[in-house]
């Protein structure tokens, strides 16, 4: 009796991992094998303190593109790395030419969720021309 | 003979007051917070971390239209009109537009008048003498509406904000935007 327990035990596991990785969501896309459009990609400095959020939001590029009236655009774009839909939260924060943190209502923690091994674009804009720095916040959900 | 308490008694004495200091450590002391990280979300009722949601959302969406930069004045003036709160629950619209009003006019994009379109004024008015000074560039209008869903205990809630920035001199929509939150749930919960 308990040879066959232990049998069934590991291949029940098995198959429950598999109903699991199964039941995951995934997106199929396709796109331009060239592109057109030529994004103006920054150079950025990253500061991880969450590897399992480095994984589900990693972040491939930041671009930028300036605005009527000067104003910047950001575009931070983000992948799912992981076999499992997931959820995040961000938020943009703008510095003006001293490095003081700029107060605005553009600033304010949003949600994404991104299924597995979905890419996606976050964007924002300064709210006034002398903002030229800015910090991406990124943090696990509660979701999850 | 001694006087000694027994002790079981002393034990329940001793269990008593561990449960009480114990029951009030667990309570959750009140704290300030990020409403829009951390405040309680329903799923058919609106709460502020939707306005914030919307108002960064829409303020994105303006910006990146530049409608305000194409205004023959610098900054734009913006006469607010009216804000419809079409969804049968009691909030005050001035949660989305004073939000949106303190970015423009804070960010040196507009100027706004927030009393455009809300009240007549005084025939002698300096505004109404000279309308070619008064009239704003823009009249911004819009409506909330709310849809509801229900299925077995699992209930969804979807606001819909409408923003429409007219152009006064031409009567021409200059920027729409139109931005929906679905919230779905079988009870509240706190944060994002």
């Amino acid at each position: 009796m308990k040879t066959v327990t232990k049998r069934i035990l590991p291949v029940a596991a098995c198959l429950s991992v598999l109903v699991a990785l199964g039941a995951c969501d995934s997106i199929n896309s396709v796109e331009r094998e060239e592109r057109v459009n030529q994004p103006t990609a920054l150079k950025d400095k990253r500061v991880i303190t969450d590897n399992y959020l480095k994984d589900y939001a990693k972040i491939i590029s930041v671009n930028q593109a300036t605005l009527p009236g000067d104003i910047l655009k950001i575009q931070v774009v983000l992948e799912n790395t992981s076999w499992f839909d997931q959820t995040f939260i961000w938020k943009f924060e703008w510095f003006d030419a001293n490095g003081m943190i700029v107060e605005t209502p553009l600033s304010t923690w949003q949600s994404r969720h991104l299924e597995a091994h979905e890419r996606t674009e976050i964007t924002t804009v300064a709210p006034t021309p002398q903002c030229k720095d800015f910090r991406l916040k990124l943090q696990e959900s509660k979701e999850n | 003979m001694k006087n000694t308490v027994p002790t079981y008694r002393l034990l329940a004495v001793v269990a008593l007051a561990g449960s009480v200091t114990l029951m009030g450590a667990c309570a959750t002391p009140t704290r300030d917070i990020d409403a829009s990280k951390e405040g309680i979300k329903r799923a058919q009722k609106i709460d502020v971390q939707d306005f914030e949601k919307a108002s960064a959302e829409m303020l994105n969406s303006l910006y990146t239209n530049g409608a305000l930069q194409r205004a023959a004045r610098k900054p734009a003036v913006i006469g607010i009109n009216r804000i419809v709160n079409d969804t049968g629950e009691y909030f005050d619209t001035d949660l989305l537009v004073v939000r949106i009003s303190e970015q423009l006019l804070n960010g040196g994009q507009a100027q706004v008048d927030m009393a455009w379109g809300a009240q007549p004024r005084d025939a002698n008015s300096p505004a109404l003498l000279n309308p070619a000074v008064s009239l704003p560039d823009f009249t911004l209008t819009g409506k909330i509406l709310k849809n509801t869903a229900q299925a077995g205990s699992m209930k969804q809630g979807t606001y819909t904000f409408q923003l429409i920035l007219t152009d006064s001199r031409t009567g021409l929509s200059a920027w729409i935007a139109q931005r929906q939150i679905t919230k779905q749930g079988e009870k509240s919960a706190v944060g994002l």
